[in-house]
């Protein structure tokens, strides 16, 4: 290998790196996108760059950002390569609950529907039921000529059924268990260990799915919360469960552990709220589709104080 | 140097020094078997060095060269070993019904160990850039309002970071 070939190389793929960057910071101009279009004409190793430019995008693509953001921007010491302390921290912590990741489906394992975190979607399916997913979803859709099935993975999803012209019943599935809509308006979240179905209007029947009850039907205006085996008693329906939908986050005194809890659906990265913070109260509306906002105007309006180690791992102290 | 000279040179060296790296990469590693694939690996990148430079290199302190490149490739295992480590903790957080399947978990390691070497060398701020782009949707304006630099700063920090991962590629 010769040293002018070398040096040949190094220079076309800085030039490859720079009409990347350009590329990725927004549209080109018409004389930018000539000059772009000669430059990767100019040899078979620029066409070379360029191909491997592409292969990078595509490889970074299919990353999933939440699993992409917590491996490689883990927390770490100033020397790069001796992190086992800070991620020791993130063993200990990780059982107290507040650290539930809730990944981005990968290619592969995305459901037919999904939203990122953050993020909320609405479908108009082909009966015309409207579904919505809620930051963090993923669901998958069967209808055939009995059923309309919707199997939800994770998340929540509101949903208004649609009167159907073959009667085929529509059933939502969880791994908790079977709720089937009778003619109506609900949301239907699934957690790790249970789900919470609320009903705005008509009725859900709920099956537990390794229960041997009879089903319980949840009228309009009530709630309840299941796992496997049991079904909660019904309770009246929190008038802002579905406020998410018009991307509204209402709180009447909560407890700051709940709202964090909360807000943590619809960002990345870790929130952790000390003890001391648990019990300060937050009430108001609040814009979801702008979590760091809500971060900011609580911290500027309540007696508490948020340190960031790192853009993705904050903690959370009274003042 | 001949690929005579070359071969001979590395025939001697290994038959002279091998079984002592072998021996300085068990006392840090809790494997055998793992100190034998570095001390291997450490052999194959001298024989790709030398190959490289097609002239005689002569090495003076055969065991200090070699115990240099052996401490490159043990730091780039460990960091290997660390991010699977992490992988694997955020994957065990993971809801199980999305689970997939083993062979894609090993392609995802693979691809994020990759960039991960891809950009180790890279200055915190213009990693942690590249990383809010492509993993957090960033534009460029967000990303120097959040690293309080200039738009252009940006820009450059993107071509930097892109300039590394081609290197790699190539």
């Amino acid at each position: 290998m010769s040293s002018t070939y070398d040096s040949n190389i190094s220079d076309v793929i800085k030039e490859a790196a720079f009409w990347l960057s350009k590329i990725h910071r927004g549209p080109l101009s018409d004389e930018d996108e000539i000059a772009f279009a000669q430059w990767r004409r100019k040899s078979e190793l620029h066409a070379q760059a360029w191909k491997n430019a592409e292969q990078l995008n595509v490889k970074l693509k299919k990353i999933p950002h939440r699993i992409g953001m917590l491996v490689l921007d883990r927390p770490t010491s100033p020397g790069r390569r001796s992190f086992i302390k800070p991620l020791a921290l993130f063993m200990i912590a990780a059982p107290t609950g507040l650290l539930a990741y809730r990944l981005a489906p990968w290619q592969s394992w995305v459901a037919d529907y999904s939203t990122a975190v953050g993020e909320t979607k609405t479908y108009a399916l082909a009966d015309g039921t409207k579904i919505t997913l809620n930051t963090d979803s993923a669901l998958d859709i069967n209808y055939d000529h009995q059923h309309r099935l919707i199997k939800l993975y994770k998340g929540e999803v509101y949903i208004e059924t649609a009167k159907d012209s073959l009667h085929r019943p529509l059933a939502v599935l969880t791994r908790h268990g079977r709720l089937t809509a009778l003619g109506t308006k609900f949301t239907v979240r699934k957690a790790q260990d249970f789900t919470c179905v609320a009903v705005m209007e008509g009725a859900v029947e709920v099956v537990a799915r390794h229960s041997h009850q009879s089903p319980l039907v949840i009228q309009a205006l009530s709630q309840t919360t299941f796992n496997a085996t049991d079904i909660a008693p019904i309770s009246p329906l929190d008038p802002n469960a579905s406020a998410w939908v018009d991307g509204i986050l209402y709180a009447d005194n909560m407890r700051l552990a709940d709202f964090i809890a909360l807000i943590s659906r619809y960002r990345t990265g870790v929130l952790i709220c000390d003890e001391s913070a648990k019990e300060v109260r937050i009430s108001g509306a609040f814009q979801l589709k702008d979590p760091e906002h809500i971060l900011e105007v609580i911290e500027a309006t309540r007696p508490i104080k948020i340190a960031w180690r790192t853009r993705y791992w904050g903690h959370i102290t009274k003042t | 140097m001949s690929s005579l000279a070359m071969n001979l040179m590395m025939n001697e060296m290994y038959s002279s020094h091998h079984a002592w790296l072998h021996g300085w990469l068990r006392k840090k590693l809790a494997s055998s078997d793992v100190a034998a694939d570095i001390a291997q690996d450490t052999f194959v990148s001298v024989l790709t060095r030398q190959h490289k430079q097609q002239e005689a290199v002569v090495i003076n302190e055969p065991r200090a060269y070699l115990t240099t490149i052996a401490k490159c490739i043990l730091s780039n295992y460990w960091q290997r070993k660390n991010l699977e480590a992490a992988y694997n903790e955020v994957l065990a957080n993971m809801d199980m019904e999305l689970s997939i399947s083993a062979e894609d978990r090993l392609i995802l390691l693979e691809t994020l160990q990759e960039i991960d070497a891809m950009l180790d060398k890279l200055p915190a701020k213009v990693r942690q850039a590249f990383l809010l782009y492509h993993l957090d949707d960033a534009n460029y304006k967000e990303i120097a309002i959040k690293l309080d630099v200039s738009d252009r700063t940006v820009t450059r920090y993107m071509a930097q970071a892109f300039e590394q991962c081609l290197l790699y590629m190539f």
